[in-house]
């Protein structure tokens, strides 16, 4: 019996271990992949590279601080993965693969979260990380302008 | 020991609201008003804490049998004006006269005239921003100055003046005192800044008037009747069983909901619950070649008449088109354009398409648990996906004003988050639940209020409606008019 308890005990602290270093590949997996790609699809720019390192390490940590989804979400994932076709809407004719959108959407962050746009998207300095993009923090967004143009009241 | 009261008000959101806001103006301070929330009161602070609109999950309230169609909504103290983002569009004239101006859908019971007294009411209330000059008659105007366009809405106004306008929008794009400016962060949902009206921002006041009783976690369970009348609102609070009486039962508890506290009461009209709709709504990604976007001061900035009215409706849909100005909205991934100095030289639009609603498309009970409602939608009809199918023609017509490069692409929203039809009003009892002050064809102490009474789609946000059909129902109750 004890024998048996120890077995299991056994078995649940090794898959605990292992579930533990699979994160923590998964982890150094993403943080590297980030790198990676900042530095080859922005090849044409000058990066910081502590910046890029701080950015890829709150980035990974944000896609792995993602709340586990509810019970209710993952059967309506579960339910949509097995739908006919003919009663899916969400139909892309976006040319690019899913890996090539999400390359986008880290790179548009990224450049979001730095010094890029705020000095004018000027393409000879070096970038500058300066912290995670999070449109919570509030009027985040680098383009949008006043309502009222202060110019025009000046 | 159950009371009695001169009303029960199911639900907190807009259509509750501003029904709430006219009746409270017109009956006497000995008058005893009961208010049923399902959900908390999620405050802002709460909202902005745990980055979710609502504690409760919506899934643990409704079973979709179709996951590829999404039903957006928010329980909990005002409603869905916790989630919305803010588009407070008139609807046309024409919307309201499908079948005897284009001979297809159904017509209203009652015209853009009726309600047009009470969109500018609705309007002075949310704070509304938007145009000067507007595609609809209108007899005041609009509270606060418009938004900014974007670069590329300024581009389609100069070129088609008399169908392009700044957004309408509870959006501020001034300082109200009590909200903040939108400065087109992208997250509505959870606008960190408060810049839309909400019922917490904007009428949280008449819930706290000494008349009302407000009940949170009470979940409305069935509509009592007798002799045809309305009797009695039987719920679940804190887990206790109540009942309450009422001189005057209103539902207000969203187009999911009304139906399905009527279907759980036993009421057998054949159309509860059927005709459930919205808009179709597809999201198109073009470059441009030397034109800044996303540059609007608010996350919507630009709206597109062009082919809304007109005799194409007799054959497809009519179209409205949203411009987005915010590289970081919900699922619109991969904004910016990743090529050097054109960096946000890309625009995202928004084209929503009307609907003929099919009674395939409904709102159950749900067998096993009757607190959750079923949802079954099968598809749009032929007549939107036929609209839909004109979208490389309508960009063909947008290019005449702006140098658009390439079609990125187009995707097909799953929810365009407006939940309409299911307890339908006309002037005919065979063919509507009820009439077209709201009222319940046979049970006349009856009110089912909001955008479950919608006959048809417009392609136009449905939150001014809502409201507004809420003070035409009150004033046709009460007596008066908007002022």
């Amino acid at each position: 019996m004890m024998n048996r308890r120890r077995a299991i005990l056994g078995g649940l602290g090794l898959a605990g271990v292992a579930g533990l270093g699979a994160w923590g590949l998964g982890q150094w997996g993403l943080h590297r992949e980030i790198v990676s790609v900042l530095h080859r699809r922005l090849s044409f720019l000058k990066l910081d590279d502590e910046g890029v390192r701080a950015f890829a390490k709150d980035q990974t940590a944000a896609a792995f601080n993602k709340k586990i989804p509810s019970v209710a979400r993952l059967r309506y994932h579960f339910l949509s993965t097995g739908a006919p076709s003919s009663k899916r809407f969400y139909r892309s004719s976006d040319q690019r693969s899913r890996v090539a959108r999400l390359e986008d959407t880290l790179i548009s962050n990224y450049l979001l979260s730095s010094d890029f746009f705020s000095n004018g998207a000027d393409e000879s300095r070096t970038i500058k990380y300066v912290a995670y993009y999070d449109p919570m923090r509030g009027c985040q967004n680098p383009f949008a302008r006043p309502a009222v143009d202060p110019r025009a009241t000046a | 020991m159950p009371s009695h009261y001169d009303v029960i008000i199911v639900g907190t959101g807009f259509a509750s609201s501003f029904f709430l806001m006219r009746y409270l103006e017109r009956v006497p301070q000995s008058s005893r008003i009961l208010v049923l929330e399902r959900g908390n009161e999620d405050t802002k602070a709460w909202q902005l804490a745990n980055q979710k609109h609502t504690s409760i999950d919506p899934e643990d309230l409704v079973y979709n049998d179709n996951p590829g169609k999404e039903w957006y909504t928010s329980p909990g103290f005002g409603g869905n004006s916790k989630c919305w983002m803010g588009g407070t569009t008139r609807m046309m004239p024409g919307d309201f006269k499908l079948k005897s101006r284009y001979g297809v859908g159904m017509d209203w019971p009652i015209s853009y005239d009726d309600l047009e007294a009470h969109y500018g009411v609705v309007e002075q209330v949310m704070l509304v921003s938007g145009p000067a000059d507007s595609p609809m008659p209108r007899s005041r105007p609009v509270p606060l100055m418009p938004h900014r366009f974007s670069d590329p809405d300024a581009l389609l106004k100069k070129h088609f003046p008399d169908g392009w306008y700044q957004m309408s929008t509870a959006r501020a794009s001034v300082a109200t005192g009590k909200r903040g400016i939108c400065c087109a962060s992208g997250i509505c949902a959870l606008c960190p800044v408060d810049a839309k009206f909400t019922i917490q921002n904007g009428l949280a006041e008449i819930y706290r008037d000494p008349r009302v009783t407000l009940r949170l976690r009470a979940e409305a369970q069935t509509v009592e009747t007798a002799a045809g009348v309305a009797r009695a609102v039987n719920y679940l609070h804190e887990k206790k069983q109540s009942r309450d009486t009422a001189d005057l039962i209103v539902l207000g508890a969203s187009a999911l909901f009304n139906p399905h506290i009527l279907l759980r009461s036993g009421f057998t009209h054949p159309l509860i619950g059927r005709r459930l709709h919205e808009q179709m709504s597809v999201y198109v990604t073009v470059d441009l070649k030397g034109v800044k976007c996303y540059n609007g001061s608010t996350v919507l900035s630009g709206l597109g008449y062009l082919f809304y009215e007109g005799d194409h409706r007799a054959d497809r849909a009519a179209c409205m088109i949203e411009t987005w100005s915010s590289p970081f909205a919900y699922k619109l991934d991969g904004a910016l354009r990743m090529e050097r100095g054109r960096w946000n030289e890309r625009m995202i639009m928004g084209f929503l398409f009307d609907d003929i609603p099919s009674e395939a498309n409904r709102v159950t009970v749900s067998s096993s648990n009757p607190s959750v409602a079923n949802v079954h939608f099968e598809d749009f009809s032929e007549y939107a996906k036929k609209a839909a199918d004109r979208i490389p023609q309508m960009i063909d017509k947008l290019a005449e004003a702006l140098p658009i490069e390439r079609l990125v692409s187009t995707s097909a929203g799953t929810t365009a988050a407006h939940i309409q039809g299911t307890v339908v009003m006309g002037d005919d009892p065979a063919t509507s639940v009820v009439d077209r002050y709201l009222v319940h064809h046979e049970y006349r102490n009856l009110l089912v209020l909001g955008a479950s009474s919608y006959p048809t789609a417009s392609p136009a946000y449905p939150t001014l409606t809502v409201s507004a059909l809420s003070l035409w129902a009150a004033d046709h109750l009460l007596g008066g008019t908007s002022t």
